[in-house]
């Protein structure tokens, strides 16, 4: 009996080691995973009393901060308020963008005992301040290209899904939404606090035959060729290329660098519903994204019994599959990526009040959304669209300063042109309310992705429409910001 | 100012628990001979951390009224002081031959839930201070009654009947409350006889195992024991009902030092919660929420969500006390009290205070080893698993490692007949640990006056400090004593008990014989003589 009552002590003492081994290990690693949960109350509280976290560009240029005033509060204060006005959100009326979603660290007081301590004898008490993904030299061409036009524009670095530039219009000026509160909500023809980059949903057009493409090579359909001459009919209805142009002879790559509307939708047809659905998928349509603002998931409703008309629709990119801008740049730097899609976010990293660096945001894997040798293919296909397609004005060169030290001890600089290779995808989103969408997707260079974008320009036309923007940003990035 | 205190506060919680655990196990060591070190001094230590505790966290309570309706929290304060404080010393000075690592340990828990439940109920917090003073003064006369009681072994039809009264009382006039039927109202005051049961329960088990069981023997209590539990699991109430289990596991486990039976029941337990799982949906709901509560976070899982973020958010020193946001929580003054504890003074601290459920086990064990009544024994090996299964049970369920049962956290939750019941168990343990020998079978009640036993202690502690050194050495004497009245009733048998066995040729297990008896009991005291002679060299 003796024996059994010790161990029968041993047994507690095992048990609640075990209990304080799991709370320790509940709160050091697991935590991350659930404490960002939008249901967690303690995230949106605040304090009126702390400076609270700046927020930074990828560079370290100030976007927001608190200055102090007179009576001794703090007010928030945007700089180039309109380019950033949907990522960075505000801090009033519920506050929105990264304003909330990180409103947490924003108010983590680092180094709580020395900054209360100092608080005391006058000091400020700050919070750590975050540092975003976006260039402001990006977040500056996006927002000229699209000043007066409804639109958006998202640019990724495909290898991490690091988000270089986020730009929607039309925006508002962060530093004034309290005041136009009423003005910025009843605006419903231009719903300015919509992000349309992350919660826009758009037919995608054109660019969906990326989808359709890699349906096709997945399935080994990329043999047939046809003849087109602007119209087919199909089941009930009849469907058109873009302006009823006649392709003539169409092979899988002619047809993809053209966007024949009518050799994409007999490949529809060959495919099949089920095939198409698969891929589309596995492309992680109808799946969260992951990323940490708000935004819609693009969906992709076509089922596997969907009439003939329907998978021709859709196969083309029409039909009722709907895409964020920013979803159809995870998916052209997926193709950059050799079909890895990663999981895309706006914040780098976090700041301590003393400059140390925490909460570092690793790029994650989403999923590998097709094999590399599909990925290869499509790469090809979208060359061949901006070198001999629909996107020929896409492609520019760099100019390379090279400053060179001669003996003399006088430097000589010299400018080099080199031709970028890029690969895009025009796209034109039929609408029923209005002019039609113009899409573009593109990364560059080719062989080494360094940059996809996504431009978006509601009604403005065809898909071409869209390149410059798409073609300025790349150029930037390529020629003065990318090592 | 208050947030810099609040703060520094939050390290000095930790510091004071941190000391006041390591005070407890480099005791226990040093009983072991395993360390040396001042047991008073250790003793006083955590006395002044208790005391500490409550002025740091008063201040930071008052600090944070400053603003409000001063007096009512400077009264609670002083009061809660006089209960604790005052409480430990008088428990101390009445009892000196109890165990004072285990009054501090339970004072010190009742302290902690003091504040804590201050802060989230300032109404409930008054209900609780009432509970504890009532509790305390059941734990101060209790062991002065049970002294004068006869035989406790020798009743255990009453204490069954007793139970099932209870039981039966719940089922017909039971009141719901968080989904568990397990409430009766007398007048105003809600009741929950569950809690009430559990002493009976044990009481009953007890007496039954005071001779070991056979197989047969163990088959009444077993089905009564089984009847017990399944009117908790008709109440829903489940929480209790695994609890009741457990101990009948650990019990006849400690009564016979059979695994086979322990593994037998953990098996059924097992199959009993997958066929459970099967048939009612209101634990298959719980489960589900156990194992992914993020599914449905504003609905199923909310509770055990909201505790987690509670737990989590604020990373492992916690935000300091009254900083939290621990009411976002559902019934966290009962349940989910330990979500509170972990958010604002830190899971290190909350670790902890799991060290000092660890402790009060630690003389639950040493109280039932030093006992040589098997009576005694398996009602302290009872009580220690009544509290040991419960505390897992509801910090378990709290952080999430296993499915949420709700019961509360011995002394630090909410709750009039647990917190009563709770000091009335310690004081039965107080009071074995106290008589430890005295009270046997062998020898006819008259025989054992405890009353003189004890008085002779309280002289010699007086006489001879260090306290605990003495009544160690007191009782070495008296064994010794003990140790010559046997070997004098043995010289009347003539032999010694294993040539009885051979002589007789009856099988050990089923021998009773008065012959036998002292024998055993003179091996166990010869041992345990040299134990305390190789100790005292």
């Amino acid at each position: 009996m003796r024996s059994a009552i010790r161990k029968v002590f041993w047994l507690y003492l095992i048990l609640f080691l075990i209990l304080i081994g799991y709370l320790l290990k509940l709160c050091l690693y697991d935590s991350h995973s659930f404490v960002a949960n939008p249901y967690n109350t303690r995230l949106s509280g605040s304090e009126e009393n702390i400076k609270r976290g700046s927020i930074y560009d990828a560079n370290g240029d100030v976007i927001a901060e608190d200055v102090l005033q007179e009576d001794g509060t703090y007010k928030r204060v945007y700089n180039n308020a309109e380019n950033y006005a949907h990522t960075v959100g505000y801090t009033v009326k519920g506050k929105a963008g990264v304003e909330s979603k990180y409103n947490f660290r924003l108010t983590t007081v680092s180094f709580e005992l020395i900054q209360r301590i100092a608080g005391l004898f006058g000091g400020k008490i700050e919070g750590n301040s975050l540092v975003l993904t976006l260039d402001d030299r990006l977040q500056k061409i996006a927002g000229d290209e699209l000043r007066g036009q409804k639109g958006s524009i998202v640019a990724m670095e495909p290898s991490t899904g690091k988000i270089l530039c986020m730009v929607s219009t039309p925006s508002f000026d962060s530093n004034t939404v309290d005041e136009n509160w009423e003005e910025l909500n009843s605006d419903d023809e231009n719903s300015p606090l919509l992000n349309r980059a992350t919660q826009g949903l758009y037919p995608p057009g054109s660019t969906f035959k990326i989808v359709t493409a890699a349906s096709a090579i997945e399935n080994n359909v990329t043999d047939m060729t046809y003849k087109c001459t602007g119209a087919e009919k199909f089941g009930h209805s009849i469907i058109h290329c873009y302006n009823g142009q006649a392709h003539g002879n169409m092979d899988f790559t002619s047809a993809f660098a053209e966007s024949c509307n009518t050799y994409f939708g007999t490949l529809g047809t060959q495919l099949g519903a089920e095939k198409l659905m698969s891929t589309a998928n596995s492309f992680g349509f109808n799946k969260d994204i992951g990323l940490a603002l708000e935004y819609s998931k693009s969906t992709f409703p076509m089922t596997a019994d969907a009439d003939v008309n329907e998978i021709v629709e859709t196969a083309f990119g029409q039909g009722r599959t709907l895409v964020s801008p920013l979803f159809m740049a995870m998916i052209t730097s997926a193709v950059a990526n050799n079909g890895m899609m990663m999981q895309p976010y706006v914040v780098d990293h976090s700041l301590t009040p003393g400059g140390g660096v925490r909460n570092r945001t690793l790029p994650a894997k989403l999923d590998q959304i097709m094999s590399p040798d599909t990925a290869y293919k499509l790469k090809d296909l979208m060359c061949e669209v901006v070198n001999s397609g629909t996107a020929r004005n896409a492609a520019f060169s760099v100019s390379e300063e090279k400053t060179e030290t001669l003996a003399s001890g006088a430097s000589v600089t010299s400018s080099d042109s080199t031709a970028v290779q890029v690969a895009g995808k025009t796209g034109t989103a039929e609408n029923p309310h209005g002019d039609d969408h113009a899409w573009f997707v593109a990364f560059a260079p080719a062989d080494d992705p360094q940059i996809a974008v996504s431009v978006l320009l509601e009604n403005a036309g065809k898909g071409s429409n869209a390149i410059p923007a798409a073609r300025k940003i790349m150029k930037e990035y390529l020629e003065n910001i990318y090592q | 100012m208050t947030d810099v205190y609040i703060i520094i506060a939050k390290y000095l919680f930790m510091l004071y628990i941190a000391i006041f655990v390591f005070n407890g196990f480099m005791i226990n060591l040093t009983r072991q001979d395993m360390a040396k070190f001042n047991v008073i001094a250790g003793l006083s230590g955590q006395r002044v951390c208790i005391a500490l505790f409550h002025i740091t966290a008063s201040v930071i309570l008052i600090a944070n009224a400053v603003e409000y309706e001063m007096q009512p929290v400077v009264l609670y304060c002083i009061i809660g002081f006089i209960v604790t404080v005052g409480g430990n010393t008088l428990t101390k000075a009445i009892y000196p031959e109890g165990s004072h690592l285990l009054y501090n340990c339970v004072f010190f828990l009742m302290d902690i839930g003091l504040m804590v439940l201050y802060r989230l109920d300032t109404d409930l917090a008054g209900k609780q201070l009432i509970w504890n003073s009532i509790g305390i003064f059941m734990m101060l006369i209790l062991p002065k009654l049970l002294e004068v009681t006869p035989r406790l072994d020798r009743f255990r039809k009453l204490y069954i009947i007793a139970a099932f009264i209870l039981l039966a009382a719940t089922l017909l006039f039971g009141r719901s409350e968080g989904g568990a039927t397990n409430w009766i109202n007398i007048g105003p005051i809600g009741f929950q006889p569950s809690e009430l049961i559990k002493v009976f329960f044990v009481f009953y088990l007890a007496s039954c195992f005071a001779e070991k069981p056979t197989l047969k023997e163990l088959i009444i209590p077993a089905v009564l024991s089984a009847a017990v539990v399944l009117c908790l699991v008709a109440q829903t109430d489940l929480g209790s009902a695994l609890i009741f289990y457990m101990t009948f596991l650990i019990m006849v486990f400690t009564a016979t030092s059979n695994y086979l039976y322990f593994i037998l029941g953990i098996a059924a337990i097992c199959l009993a919660s997958v066929a459970a799982y099967g048939l009612f949906p209101h634990i298959r709901t719980r489960v589900e929420a156990w194992q992914n509560p993020w599914i449905d976070v504003n609905d199923k899982g909310y509770q055990i969500a909201q505790s987690l973020f509670a737990i989590c958010t604020w990373g492992i020193t916690g935000i300091g006390f009254t900083r939290g946001y621990a009411n976002s929580i559902p019934v966290v003054e009962r349940d989910f009290i330990f979500a509170a504890i972990c958010e604002e003074f830190g899971v290190i601290f909350a670790a902890g205070l799991i060290l000092v459920f660890v402790l009060i086990f630690l003389e639950g064990a040493r109280g039932a080893l030093e006992n040589r009544n098997r009576f005694l024994t398996l009602l302290c090996t009872g009580f220690t698993a009544l509290f040991a299964f419960q505390a897992f049970l509801i910090i378990g369920g709290v952080i999430k490692m296993i499915p949420l049962t709700g019961v509360t956290l011995p002394f630090i939750s909410y709750g009039g007949t647990s917190i009563v019941i709770s000091y009335i168990i310690i004081a039965a343990m107080q009071w074995i640990i106290m008589r430890n020998e005295a009270y046997s079978h062998d020898k006819p009640i008259e025989e054992v006056d405890t009353r003189k036993r004890h008085a002779q202690t309280r002289k010699a502690a007086a006489m001879e400090r260090p306290a605990r050194r003495s009544t160690e050495q007191k009782s070495v004497s008296s064994a010794k004593t003990t140790a010559k009245k046997t070997a004098k009733q043995q010289t009347a048998a003539q032999t010694p008990a294993r040539t009885v066995k051979t002589s007789t040729q009856r099988p050990a297990r089923t021998e009773k014989s008065s012959t036998q008896r002292p024998a055993r009991h003179k091996t166990a005291q010869t041992s345990m003589t040299e134990n305390r002679g190789r100790r005292n060299k």
